[in-house]
Parts: C-alpha cells; structure tokens; sequence
C-alpha cells in the first residue's frame, strides 16, 4: 500500500514550508524550558549553570524535529489513477486513503500566506463519506493543485491514466 | 427588443425563491408550549428572574429582567419567525432573529421524512416534521404543524424514484437514487406488550450502562469498605436501582408501540407511545444493513435488524432505523436482499483476522494492564497512607479490578475470536464485537471511500486496520488486524469496481 509505485511526493519547497510553519512554535518551547529552567531552580539546587539544561533539551528536540519532518515529507504522496485518488502518509502510523473518483463532491484548494509567497497550495477532495469525508494533500505546487482540481471536479471528464498532474521534480 | 436570458443554475442546486415570495407557511401557536417545555430549565430560571426583580436596587433590577426576558425570549422565537416554503425543486426553511438560519434543500436530495407527535402534540392535534439529506444541507426540523399538513408534507417530501429521476443527476452528483424492485406491502415487525420483557431483556446492557453500574457498584464496596456504610445502608441505593427501571419504562415506550413494514420502494417505520415517531425512506436509499446480537439477545435468540439511509442527523440515526429489535436469529438473511437487492454474504466465505495478531493484542494489552495496575496501585497506597483506613484497600482493590481489564482492552480482546470479513461481488461485510456482536453489510455501491492504518508495530507484523466509508454515520465497516495483502485485496477490489453515480 505505501510502498506501491506510482506516488507522486512532494517538492524540496514543500519540506522548507514544513519546516518554517512548525518553526513558529519554537520560540515558545524555549520560553517554557527556560521559565521551568528557572522556577525550578528557586526550589531545587541543580549541577547545571543556568540555562544549559534548556539549551540541551532545546538541540536535541530541534535535531528530532529536523529528522521527523523530513520522514514525514517523505511519507506524504498521492496518485491519481483512471478510477481512483489516492493518498499517503504518516510515520509512525502510515495512513493510506483511497476514494474513488466518482465519489468526489467537490474539490478544494486553499493556500495560506505562506503557501502563497512559495507558490504551493493544500488540495482538499470532497467526498459524502462519514469517517472520511475528506482527503487532502498539503503543500502541493499550486498549478499542479490547481490541475488536479481540475481533473477531479465531478464535472471534469475522467483524466488521463497516471499522474498527469505529477510535481516536478517530485 | 431581445428577451433577457433566463440564469443559468446547475441542475443539482436549483436557484432559491426570494424570501418575500408566497407561499411562506406560518407554524402553529402552539409552537410556543412546545418550546416551553423543550427550554424548561431556561423558561424556570427567566420566571424566576422576572419575578423576583423588585427586590434590589433599579439598576439591578434592571440588569435582571434584561438577563430574565432574554432568557424567556428564545421560546417565542421559532413561532414568531419560523416559516418554511415547499417550492417545486426547494425546501426552504427560516427562523431566527440574531442568529438567522436559512435553509435551502434540493427536494431531491431528501434522504428521509420523519414526524414525531409528542404530548403537545397529542393536545392539538400537532406534529413536528423533520427532513433530512445527505450532506452538508443537514436537518430541517419543521414543528408543529397541524396533522394534515404533516401528512401533505410527507407525501409532498419523501423522496421518490419516479419524481427524483425527473431531475436529471449531474454525472458523479449524490443526488442519484436507483430504481429499486416494487416490493408487495409487507410487516416486517409489530410489537406490542407481550413483547415487552423481551425488549428489555435485549436492551438490559444500554439500560443498565457501563458507567451507572460501574459507579454505584464501587461506591458502594467503597462505602461499606470505609465505615461510613453499613450493609443494611445498601437500601438507600434502591433509588438507583428504581432509576434504572425508570429507563426500562422509557425503552418500553419506544417499544410497545413499534411497527415497521416495507411498503411498495419504501420502509416505514414507527415507533413510541408517549412521543410518536413516524420515519419513512425509499429502499433505494439504504446505506447498509447492520445486524447486532447481544448476550440477552444470544439468549432467548434474537437480533436487533437496522438499516441506514445517509441521513445526517447523528448518532439517533440507528435508532431511528431500526426495523426489528427482537428479530428471530437468521431473519436478516431473508431481509439483506429485500433492503439492499443483493445476495446474502456466504457464511462460509467470511475471514478471520491475521491469527499472529492475536499475540500482538494480549501483549499490548497485557502492557496496558500491568501500567494501569501499577499507576492505581500507587494511587491506593497514596490513598491509604493519607486516609489512613485499612478498609478502603478491599475497595479499591475492586474497583480496580473491574476498571482495569476494562479500560486496558482486556476484555474487548476476547471478541477476537468474533472478527471475521468477507469480499463479495456485491457487498462487503464486517464482523466483530465480544459481548454485542455486531454484523455490517455495505453494499458496493454504496461505498465513499477506503482507509488503511497501520502502525509500526503493525506494519512488523504485516497487518493492518481498514476502514471502508459510506455516507451514512451508522454504516462503517471496520476490520481489525487484517493482513495486510488481505487489507489490500479488499481496498483494490472495492474501488476498482464503483460503478458511475454518487453512492448516496
């Protein structure tokens, strides 16, 4: 299932983008390890200088990050068959989501600021199922988006075998 | 002089009226009763502000009718500004002041007429008609109208083949109904209060909930365990006890008065005694079948039958739907193709999960448990030390010893032997459950989507989780531990053959 040929991944911008969105959490991190840092330090005599145990924690959760954002980069793909679109992802836990084409509702992108200024957008492919009402494809390369809301609008006429639609250099 | 061209509209969503137009209908006064008594705590709680306003200074006072009337204002709202119209092609449905609703529902996307009568109802002659679609138009709950037009508005609203295939469905649009077979007028279940102690025998499990029973059993081990009660105290939880009988009664009423029967491409279903719900679909509306057995109903050999339309009103939607909830064992095989027009699953051709995960599930769970042990362990040592009472131990002791095989998986694990699935030409149905065995039968197309999961510990053993969607949110078949090329099969063989429409 997630090691099928076929998958399209996506582009090197799409793991930059990743990377700068979760980044906005990092300055908060560091508040919290050094507020704790020095609470603690009012109660409890520890062997450590000052702000080396946040500084520590803060390098080894930034190199965990780097790799996990990476693996999740790699994980995430999508393939666009005659009857099917299908995505994949996940690291830990692999998810893999098939819908058949002419189940789609109607099709979504959406781009963020963000997005926008790197020219990628988020596919979202609509269908009327309960537990998965949605599949969607983050950080897709905007025009490539933008073809595959075209191929799978229920109104379009059923695309051309492959992924047509597939990244460049994806 | 050229005639101005008419606008141009899809075909699935038709062009809403204005809403000054004609043909608005106005709800009854006593509309009015009903919300008092829906809003009862907030219709209390407004009186008791008004009345007792005179006794502070004036801009308290003040401050308290404002807070009293607007807590009475929502009761007269739905009277004073609900109005519906039933337009050729829409439904439409206002109501609100601030907080305006205006819903505009495509007559062929009506998946579902319901109507319930309740005791304000039963007064003036009232009944609340509901409709429902698939999608994100949701619910329109019109109350109360007067009977006859309840009845007008249920032949003028339920979903028909011959009227929905007028319009013609945009390709891949969800709107599609199939034709389905004329089915000769037939009762399906009638019950009355001889049945009654077998209803209640069935539903003994929702009567008496996991929780309530849990809870009133460890409060009183603990209670007798530390002293403060004694066993002759144990008296005082027969108020419980009544409560429970209390929902007994209440599953009573529901069930006394049921009646189901499929009538010509349809299936009517009715139920209730103190509040009458009347529920009606087309057969070419089903979603799936679902067929539950319980440890009462294994018992005196019962099932409980239910088939789902994509209605997307909630979880209810399974009760809503159910056509018998004491069948005889095995009557479902003779109704599957009646409801959904395709052959019974073979018996015989149903799979059993990946036997090496059976491992894997009393490892994990055994994990589970002894963390769980150990966390509650440390709790009651805390406990004890704090307390100081001996006693409290043999409470907690059981307690423990019923919450942790159930929060840990423990005892769900032992439906294992129960999970099996098969892949039919037609239909693919799931199994599972330990104690409620449950039996879902989707048809092919019927379904929205597939889902896999797996995670590592999974994926090491080649298994995984699937998912198989359709539009209704009581019609999921879940499979567990599958082998992965099993997982695979089933997902490739579902979506490869979807044949063209929307599945609704």
């Amino acid at each position: 299932m997630w090691d099928a040929p076929g998958f399209a991944t996506l582009s090197a911008t799409a793991l930059l983008v990743r990377r700068v969105r979760s980044s906005f959490m990092l300055p908060v991190i560091i508040a919290v390890l050094v507020t704790a840092d020095l609470v603690i330090r009012q109660f409890v005599e520890l062997a450590f200088p000052r702000l080396v145990l946040p500084a520590l924690i803060t390098l080894a959760a930034l190199a965990v990050w780097w790799i996990w954002t990476r693996l999740a980069w790699r994980a995430l793909g999508w393939r666009l068959s005659d009857t099917t679109f299908e995505t994949r992802s996940g690291v830990y836990m692999k998810t893999w989501k098939g819908i058949p084409r002419d189940r789609v509702q109607f099709v979504e992108v959406t781009s963020g600021p963000l997005q926008r200024h790197y020219e990628l957008a988020t596919l979202v492919v609509r269908t009327a199922g309960v537990f998965t009402p949605a599949v969607s494809v983050n950080d897709l390369v905007a025009d490539v988006a933008e073809r595959l809301r075209a191929e799978l609008s229920p109104e379009a006429p059923g695309g051309a075998p492959g992924n047509p639609a597939a990244e460049p250099g994806g | 002089m050229t005639e101005p061209e008419p606008p141009v509209g899809d075909d699935s969503w038709p062009v809403p009226q204005p809403d000054d137009g004609e043909g608005w209908q106005r709800l009854h006064p006593a509309t009015i009763a009903d919300d008092v008594l829906q809003r009862l705590p907030s219709v209390v709680i407004g009186l008791f502000l008004i009345l007792t306003s005179g006794e502070r200074d004036s801009l308290f006072e003040l401050i308290q009718l404002v807070a009293g009337f607007g807590a009475l204002a929502p009761v007269v709202v739905r009277y004073l500004t609900g109005r519906y119209r039933v337009g050729p092609e829409l439904l439409q449905w206002r109501v609100g002041v601030f907080k305006k609703v205006a819903t505009d529902m495509p007559r062929h996307r009506i998946q579902s007429v319901d109507t319930r009568i309740n005791i304000i109802g039963r007064i003036f002659g009232l009944e609340t008609v509901i409709v429902s679609s698939a999608g994100g138009e949701g619910e329109v709950t019109i109350g109360l109208v007067v009977n006859q037009e309840a009845d007008r508005l249920r032949a003028e609203l339920s979903p028909e083949t011959v009227r929905v295939t007028v319009v013609e469905p945009v390709e891949g649009d969800s709107t599609e109904v199939r034709a389905a077979p004329v089915i000769p007028e037939t009762d399906l279940a009638i019950l009355n209060a001889s049945d009654l102690p077998r209803v209640m025998l069935v539903n003994l499990g929702q009567l008496m909930g996991f929780v309530g029973l849990v809870t009133v059993c460890a409060g009183a081990v603990i209670g007798v365990s530390i002293g403060i009660l004694r066993p002759g105290n144990l008296v005082y939880f027969l108020p419980v006890l009544i409560g429970v009988f209390a929902l007994g009664a209440g599953v009573a009423t529901k069930a006394i008065g049921f009646s189901s029967e499929l009538y010509g491409d349809r299936i009517r279903v009715a139920r209730g005694i103190v509040t009458r719900t009347r529920f009606e679909a087309p057969l070419a509306r089903v979603q799936g079948v679902t067929i539950r057995c319980s440890v009462p109903a294994r018992w005196i050999g019962t099932e409980a039958i239910s088939v789902d339309t994509a209605d997307v009103s909630g979880t209810s939607a399974s009760q809503q739907t159910l056509v018998h909830p004491i069948a005889p064992v095995g009557q479902w095989k003779k109704w599957v193709p009646l409801f959904l027009g395709i052959p019974v699953p073979d018996p015989r051709e149903f799979h059993r999960v990946a036997p090496v995960s059976l491992r894997r599930r009393w490892i994990v769970v055994g994990l589970w448990a002894v963390g769980l042990w150990a966390i509650a362990g440390i709790v009651a040592w805390l406990l004890i030390e704090w307390i100081g009472r001996d006693r409290l131990v043999i409470g907690i002791a059981v307690t423990v010893g019923v919450f942790v095989p159930l929060a840990s998986g423990l005892v769900k694990t032992l439906g294992y032997r129960n999970e099996r699935w098969t892949l039919g030409d037609e239909a693919v149905a799931f199994r599972r459950g330990a104690f409620t065995m449950s039996l879902v039968i989707v048809p092919r197309v019927r379904i929205q989507g597939v889902q896999i999961r797996a995670n590592w510990f999974q994926r090491r053993l080649g298994v995984a989780n699937i998912l198989v969607d359709t539009a209704s949110p009581t019609v999921v078949g879940k499979g567990r531990d599958l082998y992965l090329t099993d997982a695979a099969t089933v997902a490739n063989g579902l979506l490869a053959s979807i044949d063209e429409g929307g599945g609704v």
